[in-house]
């Protein structure tokens, strides 16, 4: 589904270049859930931001079901975010004066199927209940409710446009490991039931652990991909 | 995105910071408010003035003494400067067939004294009995006086009706005195009220006949101005044309040493002195609205910074940059629609007070709602478009990035 070639990303800032991804190529199958990881400043996340068609590469073709992403504009990229990626980063990124219910629903407001006041949230309750949130919280703002919460929402909002990637920035960095665990288990269990893809990012083996397949990078460069023996999981396919 | 979710998330943002959005709206809300009140102000004005110079009497000429400069209209005209006018010129007039009444004027400024012991200072007109003809004036009590008193002498005083109110309290003036610069008038009658109007208060001043008036007080055989009726409105330019060539063969003239305005002609004067000054008026209280749209520029600047990373956020989940770019301009217009509906109010309770107050007519009109409206969605189209045209440039890795 996804297919990589040859991903460079350079930035340029004054004189300086620095090479964040480096001739990365790779391809991941749909309902796949792999891990990249490497150490900080390697370039997982821009890596992961390419996946994300918010950023174009240097050089190199990004394939997403067979469409070359170098040939969208930016309203047909903001389209594909919307439709077929799901967000879920180290800070959460909920706005602060939405409730919990209004964060959830808030990708369906760019979308172009126009759902109803009443479909959306059920949509949203469906997706926050598909992440183990206790419902007694939805009118909470974020500010009222736990890191674990938090990060919850942020998946439920990455699944209300049904997307078929979830790409998620070191979910666990922000979270003591119980939660963290929570929260891995959960996106196991949305790989697994819905047959979404799950990118995860990670700098730590024992989070890496929980998908499939890792992919180690360092320095903007692939230095290994292997199947992941032991998988740590809850769930099974 | 639909423009019922476009406007919740509109509404929404300008609410978490109440405090900023409700000082954008009062910027914008005075601008509108002054800009209101200054155009209901000058079409006040203009109906005020219209009404009291067709009040005057229509299908009159008015002549003065001199020539009006070209450039510098009839209003700085050195009116009562030059002394042509005379008897004579009244008797060579006289006999122009289509003139139904002449009304010669001396005027003054005196202080009066009424026998009761009042004391005012107010105008003194000299004229004939034809001024109340030419002027339309309706008399209230007692009687105006005729030809006889006029070539007598005849001490004799018409009160407006304002003035006899301030010299005589609720007492009834008529065969009382008055004293005008030491020479005593008995009050024959009172004018019925006319109501002020424009710069004039034609209730506040005293006739008496011009004979009297030019051997005591004015100390000259001049005229001001001398009035005429003519029978028709078609007949006016004939009238002008006739009345010119007769004064000045009577003059002795090859260029008029007067003037001949027709009521029209003073009222379009004055009508685009006050257009002048009206337009003067609201481009002051123009620029505050484009000071309140300043205001509204630096307070959505602010805040987009303030959002950079919500922004980068809307967008990963899939905001186009027309969706932000229509947020952010929406929001600005929200604030000057909501300034501009409380500044229109505003607008007109302050040319009530005006009104009531100042006792100057002012008129609200739908022009001048118009005007503030379409002047104030402007100011937020245009001073939102530049935030937000900053917002929709945001690059989402970076606003994201943005810790
Ligand atoms: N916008 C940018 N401009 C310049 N350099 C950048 C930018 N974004 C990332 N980098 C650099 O690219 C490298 C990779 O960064 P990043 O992808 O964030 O790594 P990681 O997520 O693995 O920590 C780092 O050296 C970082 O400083
Ligand atoms: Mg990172």
């Amino acid at each position: 589904m996804i297919k990589l070639e040859n991903i460079t990303k350079i930035y340029k800032t004054g004189a300086f270049e620095t090479v964040a991804v480096k001739n990365i190529s790779l391809e991941i199958k749909k309902g796949e859930f792999i891990a990249i990881m490497g150490p900080s400043g390697s370039g997982k996340s821009t890596l992961m931001h390419i996946l994300g068609c918010l950023e174009k590469p240097t050089s190199g073709k990004y394939f997403l079901e067979n469409t070359d992403i170098s040939l969208l504009n930016d309203n047909e990229l903001a389209d594909i975010r919307n439709k077929k990626i799901g967000f879920v980063f180290q800070a959460f990124f909920l706005l602060s004066r939405k409730n919990v219910l209004e964060n959830v629903i808030l990708p369906s407001l760019y979308a172009n199927n126009y759902l109803s006041f009443k479909a959306r949230k059920e949509k949203a309750l469906e997706c926050l209940q598909a992440t183990a949130f206790p419902l007694d919280f939805i009118y909470h703002k974020p500010n009222q409710i736990s890191g674990g919460m938090m990060q919850r929402v942020a998946i439920a909002r990455a699944l209300m446009n049904d997307p078929e990637i979830i790409l998620a920035d070191e979910p666990t960095g922000n979270l003591d490991t119980k939660t963290g665990e929570i929260v891995l288990h959960t996106l196991q269990k949305l790989n697994s039931e819905k047959n979404i893809s799950v990118i995860l990012i990670t700098h730590e083996e024992d989070v890496a652990k929980h998908s499939e397949r890792i992919i180690k990078i360092k320095d903007g460069e692939k230095v290994e991909d292997m199947k992941v023996i032991n998988r740590k999981q809850l769930y099974h396919k | 995105m639909r423009i019922k979710d476009l406007v919740n998330e509109s509404l929404d943002s300008l609410r978490s910071n109440k405090l900023r959005t409700l000082l954008s709206i009062l910027g914008i809300m005075i601008g509108v408010a002054a800009v209101v009140s200054m155009i209901s102000l000058g079409e006040g004005s203009k109906i005020s003035i219209q009404r009291s110079i067709e009040s005057l009497g229509s299908n009159n000429l008015i002549i003065f003494p001199g020539v009006v400069q070209p450039g510098r209209g009839f209003v700085s005209s050195g009116r009562g400067d030059a002394q042509v006018l005379k008897k004579d010129d009244i008797e060579a007039i006289r006999d122009i067939l289509e003139i139904e009444a002449i009304s010669p004027e001396v005027q003054r400024r005196f202080q009066v004294i009424s026998d009761v012991g009042n004391n005012r200072n107010t105008i003194i007109l000299g004229g004939s009995k034809e001024f109340f003809v030419v002027r339309n004036m309706v008399i209230d009590k007692g009687s105006i006086f005729n030809d006889e008193q006029l070539r007598s002498y005849a001490k004799v005083a018409v009160l407006g009706n304002q003035i006899a109110k301030d010299l005589f309290n609720d007492i009834d003036p008529i065969d009382r005195k008055i004293r005008i610069r030491g020479v005593n008038f008995k009050v024959i009658g009172v004018l019925a009220a006319k109501g002020s109007a424009g710069f004039v208060n034609y209730d506040d001043f005293i006739i008496i006949p011009y004979s009297v008036m030019q051997k005591q007080l004015s100390g000259n055989e001049y005229f001001n101005s001398i009035a005429v009726k003519v029978n028709s409105k078609n007949n006016i330019d004939y009238v002008r044309q006739a009345v010119t060539s007769r004064l000045m063969q009577l003059h002795k003239v090859d260029e008029p040493d007067f003037s001949v305005f027709s009521q029209e002609d003073i009222l379009a004067t004055l009508t685009s002195i006050i257009n002048t000054f009206t337009l003067f008026l609201s481009f002051v209280a123009g620029i505050s609205l484009i000071v309140g749209g300043i205001g509204i520029m630096n307070m959505m600047l602010t805040s987009v910074v303030e959002r950079t990373k919500e922004i980068g956020l809307r967008k990963a989940l899939g905001a186009k940059n027309s969706d932000i770019l229509r947020q952010i301009i929406l929001e600005s217009i929200i604030i000057t629609s909501f300034g501009c509906f409380i500044g229109i109010i505003l607008g007109v309770v302050i040319s009530i007070l005006i009104s009531r107050f100042a006792n100057i007519t002012t008129y609200v009109s739908m022009q001048a709602v118009i005007i503030s409206i379409a002047v104030s969605v402007s100011v937020g189209l245009i001073f939102g478009y530049y935030p937000a045209k900053r917002a929709a440039k945001l690059d989402p890795i970076e606003a994201l990035r943005y810790e």
